[in-house]
């Protein structure tokens, strides 16, 4: 385990279950002539040995978790094993000698074949063989600008700096792009439903959980891709076209505000080819514990790269999209979604807005009101696991899927009587954001906790101060048209759409949890 | 005196006294809860509505008519209340992960508490109407399987004490309800709490597998709750509400197994009870908590759940599936 990551940190405000109930598959090797039966020993080192082989250990991996009904985000173990700064060192470590080794049987046997001289040409650019390329949200960099006190353009620097001249990345590119076509695809998306309810699902903490308990809540999650997914699947397209590489060759590490990202990336449909679109997330927390154990260093020791801008551009994709310095978008913390939307409405004049404190600072209402003052757009943006049940159980008794109770029947008998709503009632809504954390990605667990003396309150509204300095990408219908443009041809229903889907209960599950019970 | 018998342990009994005539709820692993009066007459037998144990209920105060919460192993709580004659399947709550293990209903009426084996301790609040339930708050402090809450019996103070050893106790501060103190003490499972009856007392009793009952008290308290009005309320509080709680007082040891429920009663009584099936009634006498009565064997040789007061009457829930009533003089 990083010493830096307790249970507390990876606690993105959904527990995980108490156990692990995925049954574990142990591959077995065809046996050998003593039909099935063999001697398993203790070796010196306290292994079990098969017959004097090491016997393969039980491995669960993130796809397995999010294939499971069992626990809500995954075991930590898992998490951060898989996909953690070491093993960002292992993947570069790797690339490395595997790009000495070829050096070296390049000198002994000169390249003769065609096959062999496209290749070359390929490592051309790469002189490690692979191209490990950052991107970083907008989320993160606010956190990083607070932990340490930096400015917004100070942090880009020194990312640069870190990634590109002590690592040998590629080049450092912001999740903007990715998440101004999300935002976009959004709007398109809840303007074809024709008033039928949105909820979005870039959170993945909040998706798993509809996925894993709430099989009637799925049918309204959006279909559209995170700014994550979407930035993964421009970077290998652009790269590997530019650069005649296999996608498989490009290394994209992403830098979130989330553990449950990390989750996401690992989702089995999220592929450029054969390619991960991201092949690691780590989170700003990560970061600066790989910085102290793995560099000996801190954030504000890493020196600021002055000449960035030309430099910068030189090194990203030829067609990548924004040349400029890294952006973000407007409205929440969390990305902006129900702003962008508001936004269009709000672009005919005669329409006004107005804004709904619920009983929480976690819940708000935007109502939309067109010139004869009827509201045209119900939307609401939903923080934090409590208001999530709410919106949850609101929907599941309209859905008729629980159990018939009188509250619930005369619920719906008031509905019929007086159309004038009395309590928040998201059916009638046409686009929800919906994120796990309490005050939104800004909060994630991946960020950087305020020092003992702050309290999270204040961190969290000075932290939001800080994201709203970033300049924003100005993102219209032109823009989409012109970055699908760059993707020539290819699917934008696999760039920008994805889908989700219930996980059935398995039955196993219950003797696993009786094993853990303490009653 | 044998109150109701089903066919599996009683998890829990509650008894109902805002009630004219006191009202009896026993909660059992047989699926079933049963409603009774005082006399053992069975009002009402709830069924078909839980797929696994009973494992708890809790009384309403403050409402019209008698409006009863159930929890369940199957992870959801079911509401009731009494309309018109008829006992109406009013609400069902979903959300926890698992088991729950407690719901308790606070002084006013206005929040219903539950707490789970995921760890979680959820606070429900309920509309005027007394239909409509909005979950305020996820509590997940708690590092093990959390086994019972309990309201201040005048203040929005609520108890929650786990197999971690630990008590919580919880507050609101503007929508939050936050931890205000940890008490530690226990050296295994705290089974059960119950506040001080009297309105102005911030006094808390505990049993626990280590076999000891504790008494805590409130010894200071700062941040967030200071009403005394010198603070303008304009002016944002960001200083963290805290209490100081402490052990006030052992009392006598007086079990040889794990002690699953403490209550303490209108008459200045406290009652304990456990896998030893003895009930033992503790008073104050002028200064110090003396063993008052004991009933060896109540529930013969099974383990007693649960307990209840109903003025000078206790009730008992076991394992040998009966609610039984004591008389209990003080």
């Amino acid at each position: 385990m990083s010493t830096i990551l307790s249970a507390d940190d990876l606690n993105d405000f959904i527990t995980p279950g108490l156990a692990c109930i995925k049954p574990v598959e142990v591959l077995n090797p065809v046996s050998g002539p003593n039909n099935g039966s063999a001697e398993i020993t203790i070796g010196s080192d306290g292994a079990p040995l098969e017959e004097g082989q090491a016997l393969p250990q039980a491995q669960i991996s993130l796809q397995d978790c999010l294939a499971c009904s069992g626990c809500i985000t995954s075991a930590e173990a898992v998490l951060v094993e898989l996909q953690s700064p070491k093993e960002l060192l292992k993947q570069l470590e790797l690339a490395k000698e595997a790009s000495k080794k070829s050096n070296n049987a390049d000198v002994m046997n000169p390249p003769v074949q065609a096959a062999d001289r496209v290749d070359k040409l390929k490592r051309h650019h790469s002189p490690h063989g692979m191209e490990f390329v950052l991107s970083v949200c907008p989320q993160t960099r606010a956190s990083l600008a607070q932990g340490f006190n930096l400015s917004i353009p100070e942090v880009d620097q020194k990312l640069e700096s870190f990634f590109v001249e002590t690592l040998g990345f590629r080049c450092v590119v912001g999740t903007e792009i990715g998440r101004s076509l999300s935002l976009e695809e959004s709007w398109r998306e809840t303007n074809s439903k024709q008033g039928q309810l949105t909820l979005s699902s870039i959170c993945p903490g909040w998706t798993l959980y509809a996925e894993k308990t709430h099989k009637e809540i799925i049918q309204y999650l959006s279909t559209v891709r995170s700014p994550q997914q979407i930035t993964g699947h421009l970077l290998k397209h652009l790269l590997s076209e530019e650069l005649s590489i296999c996608p498989k060759t490009i290394y994209h590490v992403s830098l979130m505000p989330c553990f449950d990202k990390k989750l996401e990336s690992a989702r089995p449909e999220f592929m450029y080819d054969d390619a991960r679109e991201v092949d690691l997330v780590i989170t700003a927390k990560e970061f600066i514990d790989m910085l102290q154990s793995q560099f000996d260093t801190n954030f504000t020791s890493i020196g600021n790269k002055n000449q960035v801008s030309n430099d910068r551009i030189s090194r990203l994709p030829k067609l990548w999209p924004s040349a400029q310095d890294m952006l973000s978008n407007d409205g929440s913390g969390s990305g902006g979604y129900l702003a962008y939307i508001l936004a269009k409405y709000l672009k005919d004049s005669t329409n006004s807005l107005e804004v709904v404190t619920g009983k929480n600072n976690d819940f708000i209402e935007y109502h939309i009101r067109n010139a004869n003052m009827e509201t045209i757009f119900k939307g609401a943006q939903v923080n934090g696991f409590r208001n999530i049940q709410n919106i949850v159980r609101k929907l599941k008794l309209k859905s008729g899927n629980s159990k018939s109770t009188t509250a619930a029947r005369r619920a719906q008998v008031r509905s019929v009587r007086s159309k004038q709503a009395q309590n928040f009632d998201v059916s009638d809504h046409q686009y929800v954001e919906v994120m796990a954390c309490p005050g939104g990605c800004l909060n994630g667990g991946g960020q950087i906790n305020p020092p003992a003396d702050v309290p999270l309150k204040q961190w969290i509204s000075d932290l939001e101060k800080k994201y709203q300095q970033i300049p924003n990408l100005d993102v219209n219908s032109d823009l989409y048209d012109k970055y699908l443009g760059l993707m020539k041809g290819m699917s934008t229903e696999k760039l920008l759409r994805t889908q989700y889907k219930y996980i059935e209960v398995d039955d196993s599950s219950v003797s696993a949890i009786s094993v853990g019970t303490q009653w | 005196m044998n109150l109701v018998q089903h066919e599996k342990p009683v998890w829990q009994v509650s008894v109902n006294n805002y009630t004219q005539v006191p009202l009896i709820c026993s909660a059992s692993a047989d699926k079933t809860a049963k409603i009774v009066d005082i006399s053992g007459k069975i009002l009402k037998n709830i069924e078909g509505v839980h797929d696994k144990s009973i494992r708890t209920a809790s009384w309403r105060p403050n409402a019209a008519n008698p409006v009863l919460a159930l929890g369940s192993f199957d992870s959801t709580i079911s509401i009731f209340a009494l309309e018109s004659g008829n006992w109406e399947f009013l609400a069902q709550l979903e959300g926890p992960d698992n088991e729950i293990k407690r719901v308790s209903w606070s002084a006013s009426g206005t929040y219903l508490a539950t707490c789970s084996r995921d760890k979680t301790v959820w606070i429900w609040e309920i509309d005027e109407d007394g239909e409509d339930f909005e979950c305020v708050a996820v509590l997940q402090e708690h590092s093990q399987d959390v086994k019972h809450v309990a309201w201040h019996p005048k203040e929005e103070l609520l108890a929650s004490c786990s197999y971690d050893n630990t008590i919580r106790l919880w507050r609101q501060d503007d929508d939050e309800w936050l931890c205000v103190s940890i008490l530690e003490g226990h050296d295994s499972t705290v089974w059960g709490c119950d506040f001080d009856p009297e309105a102005d007392s911030m006094r808390l009793v505990s049993c626990s597998d280590d076999l000891t009952v504790k008494i805590w008290s409130m010894v200071s308290r700062n941040g967030g709750y200071d009403n005394s009005g010198e603070r303008l309320p304009s002016v944002a509080r960001w200083d963290v509400a805290s209490e100081e709680w402490e052990v006030e007082k052992v009392l006598p040891i007086a079990h040889e197994g794990t002690i699953y429920a403490v209550k303490w009663g209108p008459n200045g009584l406290i009652a304990s009870a456990g896998a030893d099936g003895r009930i033992v009634i503790y008073n104050r006498d002028t200064s110090d908590w003396k063993v008052h009565k004991v009933i060896e064997n109540a529930h013969g040789v099974y383990e007693i759940n649960s307990l209840d007061w109903s003025e000078d009457k206790l009730v008992s829930g076991g394992d040998d599936g009966s609610a039984k009533i004591w008389n209990v003089s003080s």
